[in-house]
């Protein structure tokens, strides 16, 4: 590896899951900065299925929610127009923790990063994603925890 | 995180923070950062504890001669160590907190080894209350892909 950035800590896929907030700048900027030049940012959002609510039962319901979910990640994906990165956004339908677990191993993610925030230390254990730390630990790949 | 300068790796000295190491000095590699490697002896959990811990080669001395003797896989890379006592997870945030630090790479269930060190609760504190973003590394972590070739040479001569 001479030269001088591409290297093996550069990331050939990043996965950042995203709900539809704009909490996630510094996650893409932090996707986009440790993205191998050749390598790729991948927005994932999830849409959970709601239980006793299948997607075959309310295919017009679910179909909204995928509209406004693609929307929003397009969205997303202009703001990281212009940096040296490809960009790809998926949907998928389920249980989030879950599918980002699959998704992760399925498509050969790298990394995978996660915007949390910071958790005030006088109130420990309540609203923090127990979702952020069930993915770190079940991940395949490295994650990114990003305030 | 505009640019990542400095970069936290604490460690227990166990297979689980391996990995952690060796991803946060290729990062440290890429960006131009320092790597500081920081274990912290927590306090003794016994009497015998207590004891043990006066007799030469004890754990204090243990510990100072296993972390002084890490070095970084790729000697560019500009590595700190450091020493420290007391709970591990505040530690490890106050040492974040006070050489701000960019990024904590910290390798998750590191159970084996030194023991009780980087125990799950302990990333778990840290993932809670770290000022910066943190990359939680498992291992096993695939190798970097500059595992050492084998000259052809070499390979004729065998």
């Amino acid at each position: 590896m001479s030269s001088g950035i591409s290297s093996n800590a550069m990331f050939k896929k990043a996965l950042v899951p995203v709900d539809l907030t704009e909490t996630h700048q510094q996650s893409l900027d932090v996707a986009a900065r440790l993205a191998a030049p050749d390598g790729a940012v991948v927005l994932l959002h999830v849409i959970e299925v709601l239980h006793g609510l299948s997607r075959e039962e309310e295919p017009a319901f679910y179909q909204r929610l995928e509209r406004k979910a693609r929307a929003h990640l397009d969205h997303l994906r202009r703001r990281l127009e212009g940096r040296a990165v490809g960009v790809a956004a998926e949907v998928a339908f389920g249980q989030r923790g879950r599918e980002v677990i699959r998704f992760a191993t399925q498509e050969g993610v790298d990394l995978i990063v996660l915007t949390s925030h910071r958790v005030d230390p006088t109130d420990p254990g309540t609203r923090w994603g127990s979702l952020s730390y069930q993915i770190a630990f079940l991940a395949p790949c490295p994650v990114m925890l990003v305030k | 995180m505009t640019s990542i300068r400095t970069i936290l790796h604490p460690t227990d000295f166990s297979d689980r923070s391996a990995p952690a190491f060796a991803l946060a000095c290729s990062l440290a590699r890429d960006h131009g950062a320092r790597v500081i490697i920081l274990h912290v002896i927590p306090p003794p959990g016994s009497h015998a504890e207590v004891i043990a811990r006066q007799e030469p080669n004890s754990y204090r001395a243990e510990a100072s001669d296993r972390l002084y003797r890490v070095r970084a896989p790729d000697g560019t890379v500009d590595l700190d160590h450091r020493l420290s006592d007391g709970d591990p997870g505040a530690e490890i945030l106050r040492v974040a907190e006070d050489e701000g630090c960019d990024l904590i790479v910290m390798g998750t269930h590191g159970r084996t080894g030194l023991p009780r060190l980087l125990t799950g609760s302990v990333a778990e504190e840290v993932v809670r209350r770290a000022p910066c973003p943190m990359l939680t590394v498992k291992a096993p972590f695939p190798e970097p892909a500059t595992a050492p070739t084998v000259q052809s040479n070499e390979v004729a001569k065998s």
